[in-house]
């Protein structure tokens, strides 16, 4: 069997709009990442301070998005990586989390996503 | 305690009147033929009970009145999908910050982002969501994701973050399964060929 040029030409345009799809995709997640990570960093400096447990579900959340970002070929920075996996194992195991440490984390969560969006700012 | 025995239990505050305009809408009236003979408590104002009066009914009718006007603020919503769908492609005028008319587009990923996070847009309002319309039109898309989750409580903030890394693992899932199916394809497509090209070699 072959397949003659107009053929070719679809099979290639089929599997170059699948591939930019799923990039996008992703991109905009990290996008909606980022600025959510933004907005509750300006909070945490506001009077609008996350309570422990919502800082905490962040930590969990950020650790998921991180590993599916690396699976992915993202780089992580491994400073942000390691503190999110270390965290994230403390919170698992109901260790207590000084707040000012879940604060410095989203801090450097904030970065992280800046760096992977190369968003200058 | 016996009827109309009540103490304030907030001195600061005091129940609210109706004003003359009010007492003419025949939904006030109505909240009042309704309830006029019974004997209620008011824990924000006073403990005990007493009779019902115009301020009881003025705060029923404040609270009916602000389900309404949350309505109509959805309807602009539904007008402007409506509208943005009908007219694909051709720009309709928001006003900028300064007040000057500003010609915007809205594509299908701006409707379809519309749509996805209606509950957010809404609490945002209309005059923040134009401007979530223009940042978009120009490309600012940071900017305009900032403008509308700015107006929001920081839990639901922390929650939509876990809804998104949920939303991640989806797509990340999907694309794997995307990408094994392609490689079957390849594969099955590579074998063809090969085979075709020692076919005719042979």
């Amino acid at each position: 069997m072959r397949y003659n040029r107009q053929q070719q030409v679809v099979i290639f345009v089929a599997l170059t709009l699948v591939l930019v799809g799923c990039t996008s995709r992703t991109k905009e997640v990290i996008k909606e990442q980022y600025v959510i990570t933004d907005i509750i960093c300006d909070r945490i400096d506001s009077d609008q301070k996350p309570s422990r447990d919502e800082l905490q579900k962040f930590v969990l959340g950020t650790r998921a998005t991180f590993d599916i970002l690396k699976q992915k070929g993202k780089t992580i920075s491994i400073d942000v990586y390691a503190k999110a996996s270390t965290l994230s194992d403390r919170i698992n195991n109901k260790e207590d989390i000084d707040i000012e440490e879940l604060r410095q984390f989203v801090k450097m969560t904030r970065d992280a996503y800046k760096l992977l969006l190369g968003e200058e700012k | 305690m016996s009827r109309d025995e009540v103490h304030p239990t907030n001195p600061q505050e005091e129940m609210p009147n109706p004003t003359p305009e009010d007492m003419k809408d025949p939904t006030f009236e109505a909240i009042w033929q309704a309830v006029k003979t019974w004997d209620v408590s008011c824990p924000e104002y006073y403990s005990g009970y007493c009779g019902m009066n115009g301020s009881h009914v003025k705060i029923i009718y404040d609270a009916v009145k602000n389900v309404r006007t949350k309505g109509l603020d959805e309807g602009w919503f539904d007008q402007m999908i409506t509208r943005s769908t009908e007219s694909q492609n051709s720009p309709i005028t928001v006003k900028d910050r300064d007040g000057s008319d500003l010609q915007v587009k809205i594509t299908n990923a701006v409707i379809e982002y519309m749509v996805a996070n209606r509950f957010m847009i809404l609490k945002a309002g209309r005059d923040t969501f134009k401007q979530f319309l223009y940042l978009c039109s120009s490309g600012q898309d940071l900017a305009a994701l900032k403008l509308i989750y700015q107006k929001m409580d920081t839990s639901i903030l922390v929650n939509m973050y876990a809804d998104n890394a949920v939303k991640l693992a989806e797509i990340y899932k999907q694309d794997q399964e995307t990408k094994a199916f392609w490689i079957q394809m390849a594969t099955t497509l590579g074998g063809k060929i090969i085979s075709l090209a020692l076919g005719s070699i042979i």
